[in-house]
């Protein structure tokens, strides 16, 4: 087991090197001097010659490309990112100041997701071709069809403009959070309930699963103790992977309900091309979606163990 | 073909139709202001309404159909493009190229895509056309990784020794004998991701990163209707049913296509 988790740490290592070099590429192809824009965010009235090179050289922009990498990822690994082109604040205090809350809505909304299709999934399973088999397909094929910005905007005009239910602006307070976190969590109950059904569906005609009911087992024991257990493998496999496209959606719920996170900051940042914060989001995507996957194959080896062997 | 695949189809079929000739059947300038009749609710001088500037919604869907569909089908074929090119640079080049190669597949599989195309459209600089850039060059692993599979299994084939011992040269071989045995599989992921693409154009057009006003994207229209929905819904409602209509049926389509092709989840399906 510790020599599959070191396994799967140095299988990270490549992808978060193609992250650097893909974010690094970004912040070089990006039209502008750096130096001027930086001076000018740092409040400089007056930027003479001599200033320009100053920080010119303190920022490496003379050195040739490979080395400016070297330097820019040695930064990084300290946990430097560069500063913001517009407000002059260091992008790592940015996002540290607001990856909590994007945590919380993207938890929430996997939470949502996760009691909602699980349930939907294995119930459809067992039902296979009957009224609630049908509405979790509906709700499957719906549920990846629809774009979450304008679900949103549906949501806001009903349970706020309408119905006065629900505060227009996403804020993490309880009342807050509910319409973000169920807008953020309808594409993972879609992707989750149709996986789940499939999942269920392929271990219900499985040999050891026809032995449990044949020695008399229960039918509630049979889901509980073998059905569910090997259903999950590929469930959780999935929220790893869905990670990124949680990541992606959670920028477009935070823009639209002004929700406090770094989706909304980097969306914000896009438009007034504030590069170091833009890339920023990207770093912080990849390093998110390595974290999780990481702590998804460990879980995954403790739900099935003859994963880590294979 | 199943009963809901051929409704798919023709379902599919005639959003096609309705992107090319609908501008000559529904004839009201998409462009043209009438301060008169601001924020107008569907009547039967305009079915959808109208916008904030007087436009009429149906001919700004009508002409934001297009825009969609023909983004969504650029970005699939640069994509699939893409991908087949690098997937057999991998496949057929040295080993060190290979390995490179393939390890930036996996690690760029694992990247969020979108978000990559976000930053990227937006260093680009807010346009369509970048935005279309930004998602092919994102879009490509899943491609190059099919691809790079396949040719590795093709290159092994009969025929491709055939081709070598008639004098065929290395590029002749990948584009003449081994890439229409790359297309089948490819054209089933592509159909798979065609929905994505639209709701990926769609969202970042929303964010203000896609097509700029006055032209309208169904997503573009969306956010403009931001500012008075809340008065005025049809803005965005119209737009929004647009683009679930259309992702539908074409993952209703894919998904027909792909049983279609795929004797495996046929036979699944009779059991």
């Amino acid at each position: 087991m510790p020599a599959y988790i070191a396994s799967r740490i140095l299988a990270a290592v490549p992808v978060l090197l193609v992250i650097s070099l893909l974010a690094f590429g970004l912040e070089a192809l990006t039209p502008g001097d750096p130096a001027y824009l930086l001076l000018q965010a740092a409040g400089r009235q007056t930027i003479t010659a001599q200033d320009l090179a100053l920080k010119r050289a303190e920022l490496h922009l003379d050195d040739p490309l490979p080395v400016r990498y070297f330097t820019w990822l040695s930064g990084a690994v300290h946990g430097d990112f560069g500063r913001s082109f517009r407000s002059y604040t260091p992008v790592a205090q940015l996002y540290a100041d607001r990856v909590g809350n994007t945590a919380l809505l993207a938890g929430a909304a996997v939470v949502i997701g996760i009691v909602v299709a699980v349930p939907l999934g294995t119930l459809a399973a067992y039902r296979r071709g009957r009224a609630l088999d049908r509405i979790a397909q509906v709700v499957a094929v719906f549920g990846s069809a629809v774009p979450g910005f304008w679900i949103a905007l549906v949501f806001i005009f009903f349970l706020s403009a309408q119905w006065h239910l629900l505060p227009v602006f996403g804020t993490p307070t309880p009342k807050g959070i509910v319409m973000p976190a169920l807008v953020l969590s309808l594409s993972t109950i879609a992707i989750l309930t149709r996986l789940t059904r499939a999942a269920v569906l392929d271990i219900l005609h499985q040999e050891f699963v026809v032995v449990a009911r044949a020695k008399g087992l229960a039918g509630g024991a049979v889901a509980r103790r073998h059905v569910l257990p090997n259903a999950l493998v590929p469930v959780v496999t999935l929220l790893g992977l869905e990670a990124a496209s949680l990541m992606t959606g959670a920028a477009v719920v935070e823009f639209v309900f002004a929700w406090p996170g770094i989706g909304k900051m980097a969306i914000d940042a896009a438009m007034l091309r504030d590069t170091p914060v833009v890339v920023g989001f990207a770093i912080a995507a990849g390093l998110i979606y390595v974290t999780v996957n990481l702590v998804v194959d460990v879980t995954v080896t403790t739900l099935d163990p003859r994963i880590s062997t294979r | 073909m199943t009963l809901h695949g051929r409704v798919a189809v023709a379902l599919l079929v005639m959003l096609v139709l309705a992107a090319i000739v609908g501008q000559y059947v529904w004839t009201i300038d998409p462009f043209a202001q009438d301060p008169l009749v601001r924020l107008k609710d569907p009547s039967l001088a305009h079915p959808f309404g109208t916008d904030n500037f007087g436009r009429d919604i149906l001919a700004r869907l009508v002409l934001g159909a297009r825009w969609s569909l023909l983004g969504a089908a650029v970005v699939c074929c640069g994509t699939s493009l893409l991908g087949f090119v690098i997937g057999a640079l991998a496949a057929s080049g040295p080993r060190l190229a290979d390995n490179v190669i393939g390890r930036s597949i996996e690690a760029m599989l694992a990247m969020p895509g979108l978000v990559m195309a976000l930053a990227l459209s937006a260093i680009l600089g807010p346009s369509f056309e970048n935005l279309l850039a930004a998602l092919v060059l994102t879009g490509w692993p899943g491609y190059a990784r099919l691809s790079r599979a396949l040719i590795l299994k093709e290159r092994n084939q009969q025929y491709v020794d055939g081709a070598v011992a008639l004098g065929a040269d290395g590029t002749r071989i990948v584009v003449r004998h081994i890439l229409p045995n790359v297309i089948g599989p490819a054209a089933v992921l592509a159909t798979g991701d065609f929905g994505k693409i639209i709701l990926g154009l769609a969202s970042l057009s929303f964010l203000g990163l896609g097509m700029q006003p006055p032209t309208p994207e169904w997503g573009e229209m969306i956010n403009e209707a931001r500012g008075y929905f809340q008065t005025h819904p049809w803005q965005m409602i119209a737009p929004g049913l647009c683009i679930v209509a259309t992702v539908l049926t074409v993952n209703l389509t894919g998904d027909a296509i792909r049983d279609n092709l795929d004797p495996r989840t046929k036979r699944r399906r009779a059991s």
